[in-house]
């Protein structure tokens, strides 16, 4: 495959863009701490255009991180706790008869923002999970015959509790792959739980203090170009290859990557590439998203301490 | 004590790898305990333990003075004790000294590669000592050894202990045809090989003689090393007719007899007449360092190489160095000589003209009182029986020139070789031709396998006697006083048998026995199946391949050799050239890689160019900052658009000056 194209227009300023974005990580990396690398991940999957699912037990800094991209990249944020007797509409919106119009409008429901934070996916019914999933995957939601187009930027930020199982649906394995990233916050390090212990609540300082923002939805979405624009060589593509296949091949998981869990790969690593600020994917791009890409889409026929991610590492060679 | 870091050295070999190397070469050697002198083994186990001991406690190599002095006297005591440095023994001893010696200063990448490649010579070097199937089995183990540390060497971190291990047992067993084809096929040379001296350490078994003196075949007795396994083509012959028959000796002096110089220059070989069907054996025989082929009596033929002496017997043109297989055809009733030729008849007669007086008178005085010679035979043997003779392993000596006499009159107490030369000189005496045969007499059924075993504990020694009309006729006049020899074997008629060898029987058949049978077994598969396939066999197949004589052979088998390595050759380089890279950019990449890893820096599976490099530069810091622009470089190459010829030029020139053992030692610290 001959590289991308390149981008019409000027070629985007990468430096400006990877600085704008340094800026953003440093701004939240002031309230969670020592987190960078899960910062940058959570960036690069906004930057790709990805749908987050964060997997972790509460009080670690979901939301704080949530509130922190948010903030920093101008975003229209809107949150929805999922509980059991949560409805789709709840979600999407209603239609309601408007008495003055004479007709039913639409009112539309916390999905319509720019970045959504959907609490707790697990507490809530399977119907009304797949109603976000489907909105999250469509980009659209269609309400009684109407289709109403979510705008771009459109990012779902969803967190699961893995340890919470009862009387919860936790999402089936076929859903995860509508996630572009999975990821885990962990506990603070050691030095990060002190400063913590020192400093106060965060929330209480993310409430009343906005970080403030370093771009905004028209930016996101030129940065969004500018990250599908970076540059995979052959030699690249032949490493996502062998990854993708010696999945399906190796036999040691359920099911290989599908052709989204390629695609996605590709994205991350572009993304994670322009963070660097740089033009073109390098394989040290495609080995640092793949953890956070790969290791829900992949379920080991045997249980192995070892994440699938670090199997694919250690097995398949870089071209 | 602060420890300084030890100075960055490139290709060195650990700690812990040196101590393997250091037991290996210690396995490999262990054998040849057995077949050095005692003070070659000694200074070599020495050495192999300072080394160890240097190891363990980490002190550095010692000093290239004391080395050098080390090498001068071990050259000088080789010399000393052999009077030479070259020769099979005093070679091998060369061998394992300096091998010892080059271990302390085994160091380098390099030296381990002589040392290995000297570890596949001293596994050779066993084999000129011992061909046993414990050997063999003990130099596989070795091989192996040797192969894992040759693969560790070059895979380095890739290849741990237990990997190597599995990987040099998968190349051994991917060499197993090549080695079967070599072993049918590489021409074999008859004689000792590559010219070396015979064994002449005294390591040898030792068989008949051809010479006999009072004790010596008692001695021979006293050991139960096989002498030959047999497979009788159909039933075995009764245990009466289980003579096998070897040098025959003609000459009698000073109480020895041998086989006499110029025999066979003044007597042809024998006319037999076989009677009846023969008896077809199939022999393998031990290496005895002598010419004799034995076979059942009277041998008819054996494989068409040899030559018969006038004595009937049959031998090889060269002593037999190594095991033997022949196919030998026997005849159980036969005439051999029916008219005895002047010569034979003068050498069948001689006596040395003094000595042993009574035993001439008596012989006189039965040729007075009968005519007949079979009559003088019967007076003879009765005269054994009657005369309350002895059967003993542990005969009272007796003197040089009357030898006869103090046996006949005096010690009456004697092993075969008493008798059967007392007899000889008696028929000689009266007047009838005779001579002594020595060889061995009755086999040994093996418990497991269709096959007999005939041990030095079964050498024996008879006479014959020339008789008109019948020709040559065995006379055993041990059998005469002491029957049970040939009835019952050698336990039952000797009165000392405690002296016998284990396996010659007298005892219950236990475990032990049972275990040394089943041993045997398999150590007769082995000689019968791999080493009795000497030249001799190896000729017989070529000629059946339509190959005849040995220029042939060896011109056939270097043009399949030499073809077939050129083919193999062509077709690697053809696999090579598809597998070779089109980008000059990534096989410069390569070719750095390849340079890392024979320092033991391989590239792992999914590591990227630059952090690999940053691997290389930890570990080897004198690279950093080659390593970090070269790979920083290759990347850019690789990923990035909009190359310049220039750069791809630039980066192939880096590559190409990137020697990491060179810069190493040059740049380290």
């Amino acid at each position: 495959m001959s590289p991308q194209p390149p981008p019409q227009n000027a070629a985007p300023d990468r430096a400006a863009i990877a600085g704008a974005l340094d800026r953003a990580r440093q701004a939240i990396g002031q309230r969670l701490y020592d987190k960078d690398h899960v910062v940058r991940l959570a960036l690069a999957c906004l930057l790709a255009d990805g749908h987050l699912l964060i997997e972790d037990i509460p009080g670690v800094g979901k939301t704080t991180l949530a509130h922190g991209l948010a903030d920093t990249l101008g975003l229209a944020f809107s949150r929805i706790q999922f509980v059991s007797d949560l409805l789709p509409s709840d979600i999407l919106g209603v239609s309601v008869f408007d008495r003055n119009e004479a007709e039913f409008v639409f009112r539309p429901g916390p999905i319509f923002a720019e970045l959504v934070l959907a609490d707790e996916i697990n507490r809530a019914s399977p119907r009304t999970q797949s109603a976000l999933l489907e909105a999250m995957a469509e980009r659209q939601v269609t309400i009684e015959g109407v289709t109403h187009v979510l705008e771009a930027p459109f990012n779902v930020l969803a967190t699961q509790n893995p340890a919470d199982q009862n009387g919860t649906f936790a999402l089936p394995d076929s859903q995860l792959d509508r996630f572009l990233m999975r990821i885990h916050l962990g506990y603070p390090t050691r030095m990060a739980e002190r400063r913590l212990l020192a400093g106060g609540d965060t929330r209480a300082e993310a409430h009343n203090d906005r970080l403030s923002p370093v771009a905004g939805p028209n930016e996101l979405i030129a940065w969004q170009q500018a990250a599908a624009a970076t540059l995979v060589r052959d030699p690249l593509l032949d490493y996502l290859q062998a990854l993708i296949a010696y999945s399906r091949r190796t036999g040691i998981f359920e099911r290989g990557l599908s052709p989204r869990g390629g695609l996605a790969l590709r994205r991350a690593a572009q993304a994670w590439a322009l963070i660097d600020g740089r033009d073109h994917v390098l394989p040290e791009d495609v080995q640092a998203v793949l953890p956070a890409v790969v290791d829900h889409r992949l379920i080991r026929r045997e249980r192995d301490t070892d994440q699938p991610s670090t199997h694919l590492l250690h097995s398949v060679d870089v071209g | 004590m602060a420890r300084r870091r030890p100075k960055p050295a490139v290709s060195t070999t650990s700690r812990g790898e040196r101590l393997a190397l250091t037991s290996i070469v210690a396995f490999i050697g262990l054998p040849h305990i057995g077949h050095l002198p005692f003070w070659v083994s000694l200074a070599t186990a020495a050495l192999l333990a300072w080394n160890a001991v240097r190891l363990l406690l980490g002190r550095p190599t010692p000093p290239g003075l004391v080395r050098a002095l080390l090498t001068a006297a071990g050259v000088g005591a080789v010399l000393m004790g052999f009077g030479r440095i070259n020769g099979q023994t005093a070679g091998v001893a060369l061998l394992m000294l300096m091998l010892a010696l080059k271990l302390t200063e085994t160091v380098r990448y390099r030296d381990v590669v002589v040392v290995l490649a000297l570890c596949c010579f001293v596994l050779v070097t066993q084999f000129l000592f011992s061909q046993s199937l414990g050997m063999a089995l003990y130099l596989v183990a070795g091989s192996w050894l040797v192969v894992a540390a040759f693969v560790h060497l070059h895979a380095g971190d890739d290849a741990p202990p237990r990997a190597a291990a599995a990987e040099s047992a998968r190349l051994l067993a991917l060499a197993i045809p090549v080695a079967a084809a070599l072993f049918v096929l590489f021409p074999r040379l008859p004689g000792p090989l590559w010219g070396l001296p015979a064994n002449n350490d005294g390591t040898a078994r030792t068989g008949l003689s051809g010479t006999m003196s009072p004790g010596s075949i008692a001695d021979l007795a006293r050991s139960d090393a096989v002498a030959f396994r047999v497979r009788f083509d159909g039933p075995a012959p009764p245990p009466a007719a289980r003579y096998w028959r070897g040098p025959v000796l003609w000459n009698f002096d000073h109480g020895t007899w041998h086989t006499g110089p110029g025999v066979a220059r003044t007597i042809t070989p024998p006319r037999v007449d076989a009677q009846g069907r023969g008896v077809r054996t199939d022999i393998t025989l031990a290496p005895s360092h002598k010419p004799w082929l034995i076979a059942l009596d009277m041998p008819l033929t054996t494989a068409t190489a040899h030559r018969r002496t006038a004595g009937g017997n049959w031998v090889a043109p060269h002593p037999i160095d190594q095991r033997v297989r022949y196919i030998a055809r026997s005849a159980l009733h036969y005439t051999v000589d029916a008219e005895l030729a002047p010569a034979a008849r003068r050498l069948a007669l001689a006596l040395p003209a003094t000595g042993n007086p009574r035993a001439r008178a008596l012989a006189h005085r039965w040729a007075n009182h009968d005519h007949d010679a079979r009559a003088i035979v019967h007076s003879a043997l009765d005269f054994f029986r009657q005369g309350r003779f002895r059967y003993t392993l542990n005969p009272p000596r007796t003197s040089r020139d009357n030898s006869v006499d103090d046996f006949l009159f005096t010690t009456r107490a004697g092993f075969c070789e008493h008798f059967a030369g007392a007899f000889t000189f008696l028929m000689r005496a009266a007047g009838v031709p005779a001579r002594v045969v020595t060889g061995y007499q009755g086999a040994q059924r093996a418990s497991i396998g269709d096959y007999w075993i005939v041990r030095d504990s079964d050498a024996h020694a008879w006479s014959e006697v020339w008789l008109a009309g019948a020709g040559w006729v065995r006379v055993d006049p041990t059998a005469a006083a002491a029957p049970k020899r040939i009835a019952d074997g050698i336990t039952a008629a000797v009165t000392d048998s405690g002296d016998l060898p284990y396996m010659a029987g007298g005892h219950d058949r236990d475990a032990w026995y049972h275990a040394r049978m089943l041993w045997d077994a398999v150590d007769a598969g082995w000689n019968r199946w791999f080493l009795a396939y000497g030249p001799a066999l190896q000729q017989r197949l070529f000629a059946a391949l339509g190959i005849a004589g040995f220029g042939t052979a060896i011109a056939v088998l270097t043009g399949l050799v030499v073809g077939t390595l050129a083919l193999v050759s062509l077709w690697l380089a053809w696999h090579m050239r598809a597998e070779r890279e089109a980008d000059p950019v990534v096989r410069a990449w390569r070719r750095i890689e390849r340079r890392l890893a024979r320092i033991g820096l391989a590239r792992h599976t999914g590591e990227t160019p630059v952090g690999y490099a940053r691997r290389v530069a930890a570990t080897r810091p004198a690279l950093t900052r080659q390593i970090t622009d070269l790979a920083a470089r290759y990347a850019r190459l690789r990923y990035a658009a909009n190359i310049e010829s220039a750069e791809r030029r630039e980066f192939i020139r880096r590559a190409r000056r990137f020697h990491p053992r060179r810069t190493g030692e040059t740049r380290a610290g």
